[in-house]
């Protein structure tokens, strides 16, 4: 008896699954306690629910129809970008799981998968997966839990997979050679945009909210920024498909770029910043700002792409943060936790930057006999053009999920509110959850049971009645 | 002399800060503290499908002194920025013997 198909190889789909599982841990617990210990006190279980239930519900429709749709056969929906702009939806739900997978427009392109499909389809997920949780930070402390529930598997329908499959599943963009190593754009620029609408669309926080939103717990907030930046290796590291050497150039140079783009934002603070002091939640946004700045060109770029990469990103996204947030319509949209600058801005420029950075003695893939390798240049290397590609496929994704977006929302507020009623947002996450992030033993009483002064003595407990820990009432109000 | 003490929501507690200082009061102590709530509007929370019920809330009590002449528009400041919500107990009012300003050596009126 043999494990393994003739086709599969053991390495490549054990990278692969443990890729998968790191980009997982990103989103849950990474960006569920990351967000949850920056909201305010009252909305860290309201905002870790929305984040684990997202997650949940992307799955459930991509396996149903959303994989199919940005990696299957295209839909033909008309001529030019519109016969190759979406995937016919199918449910990946049978045994062909187990079968070779395969992307079909990108046979020739690339070489032929070493793992079934289903590992393809959940590294995918993982992916799909993440993108609305890092737009929960732009609408976080106010959003309907109801609309949310929705909102997320019909943006990944109708907005993630079109992004896919511009780029990755062999579409449009793609064809015309518009690169994005693991979702600069398809995720990261799509995030951002989507989020800043969304925001727009829903409304702003309570001003006393807004006023005072002040994080909760910052060192769950630093262990969510470490699972973030560590499981980047398999998020960048991941998308060659095959534990070959670039899946490693690929991870050096994220570590590299992250790096870089955290000191440089600690530096811009404490020599430009309001109080001229390193900041800790600014090197949380650099480490951001870079990992989201080297995904669409991890593995295209060199060592010194890499480190400029991550220099130029933290300094725009720096300048979008301090100085753009502060002039029309970004001073006028509510984006709880400044995803449209850490996200959409970071992945823009690093899009943008492959462009320019792209080296074609990277080798992606290593050509055999008569092709040759497949590797990519950009402006730097005497290909202006990439340049173009990249600032094309850039413009579509904002367009496209900004409208979808939009749509989406405006559709569903016919039959809900989209924000929750003041009264609701003045509590927080007892209202929505009748749970709270530090709840004080002392202070409730399990209904039906008897106050302990009732009880007889001697089933009463010898321990002595504990000081309440301190608790913070201002921010729970 | 008197010391005033008021226990008021946080809410409430931000707009009387506020209030007091245009008036020029600006020294006074806080504590965190929880009132019973009289009003009916406790909640319960729910953890792993047990009811726990709540019915002291987060409040903020407010302790100032301040010379007898003050008492009464201080009185009437943070009375008409506190919403009525039943608690008749709210604000007190208790003589004080006497206040030392440690750092002068001030005493009394002086030392407010």
């Amino acid at each position: 008896m043999n494990p393994y198909p003739p086709w599969l190889n053991a390495g490549d789909n054990a990278w692969q699954l443990v890729a998968a599982t790191l980009v997982g841990l990103m989103s849950i617990p990474g960006l569920a306690i990351l967000y949850g210990g920056i909201v305010q006190r009252k909305w860290a279980v309201n905002t870790m629910l929305m984040a684990f239930t997202g997650f949940s519900l992307v799955l459930l429709v991509w396996v149903l129809w959303v994989f199919n749709m940005g990696f299957g056969s295209p839909l033909k929906l008309g001529p030019g970008i519109l016969s190759n702009f979406v995937g016919k939806p199918a449910p990946i739900l049978g045994h062909a799981t187990q079968a070779q997978a395969q992307i079909p427009l990108l046979n020739g392109t690339m070489p032929l998968f070493r793992f079934p499909l289903s590992t393809l389809a959940y590294f995918q997920f993982v992916f799909a997966g993440i993108t609305p949780l890092l737009f929960l930070g732009s609408v976080v402390g106010r959003i309907n839990f109801k609309a949310w529930l929705i909102f997320v598997p019909l943006w990944s329908t109708l907005a993630y997979s079109v992004n896919a499959f511009l780029l990755w599943g062999g579409g449009w963009w793609a064809q015309h050679g518009s690169l994005d190593y693991s979702g600069g754009y398809v995720i990261h620029l799509a995030a951002g945009t989507s989020g800043f609408v969304a925001a727009a669309v829903i409304g702003p926080r309570l001003a006393r909210d807004r006023a005072r939103a002040i994080p909760n717990n910052l060192p769950m907030a630093a262990a969510g920024a470490g699972i973030l930046w560590l499981g980047w290796n398999g998020f960048n590291g991941g998308d060659p498909y095959f534990a070959g050497a670039d899946a490693s150039t690929a991870v050096i140079n994220t570590n590299l770029a992250t790096a870089a783009a955290l000191l440089v934002w600690v530096v811009l603070d404490m020599w430009f910043g309001i109080d001229r002091k390193p900041t800790f939640l600014g090197a949380v946004n650099g480490m951001i700002t870079g990992l989201v700045a080297i995904t669409p060109a991890a593995g295209y770029i060199n060592g010194f792409g890499a480190l400029l990469t991550g220099l130029i990103a933290s300094t725009l996204v720096w300048l979008s943060w301090n100085k753009l947030s502060k002039v029309k319509p970004f001073s006028k949209v509510d984006d709880a936790l400044g995803v449209v600058h850490t996200h959409g801005v970071a992945g823009l420029a690093g899009g943008l930057l492959v462009g320019l950075f792209a080296d074609p003695s990277i080798i992606v893939y290593l050509g055999s006999g008569s092709t040759a390798n497949v590797s990519y240049a950009g402006l730097l290397y005497g290909n202006p053009k990439q340049l173009l590609w990249q600032a094309g496929a850039a413009l579509t994704i904002i367009v496209w999920d900004a409208l979808i977006t939009f749509l989406i929302l405006k559709f569903l507020s016919l039959f809900m509110p989209l924000r929750l009623p003041n009264e609701v947002l003045e509590t927080g996450d007892l209202a929505v959850h009748d749970e709270e992030a530090y709840p004080i033993d002392t202070l409730v009483r399990a209904e039906g049971t008897r106050p302990p002064s009732a009880l007889p003595r001697s089933t009463t407990t010898a321990a002595p009645q504990t000081q309440p820990t301190s608790p913070n009432p201002t921010s729970s109000s | 002399m008197k010391l005033i003490t008021a226990v008021v929501t946080p809410p409430e507690f931000e707009t009387i800060k506020k209030a007091l200082d245009i008036f020029g009061i600006t020294g006074l102590t806080i504590t965190e503290v929880f009132q019973r709530d009289l009003t009916g509007a406790n909640h319960d929370q729910i953890y792993r499908g047990q009811r726990f019920h709540v019915d002291l809330l987060p409040h903020i009590r407010i302790e100032l002194v301040t010379a007898n002449h003050d008492t009464t528009d201080i009185l009437h400041i943070i009375t008409k920025l506190t919403s009525p919500r039943g608690c008749a107990e709210n604000i007190w009012i208790t003589p004080v013997e006497t206040l030392t300003r440690v750092r002068t050596g001030e005493r009394g009126t002086d030392a407010l």
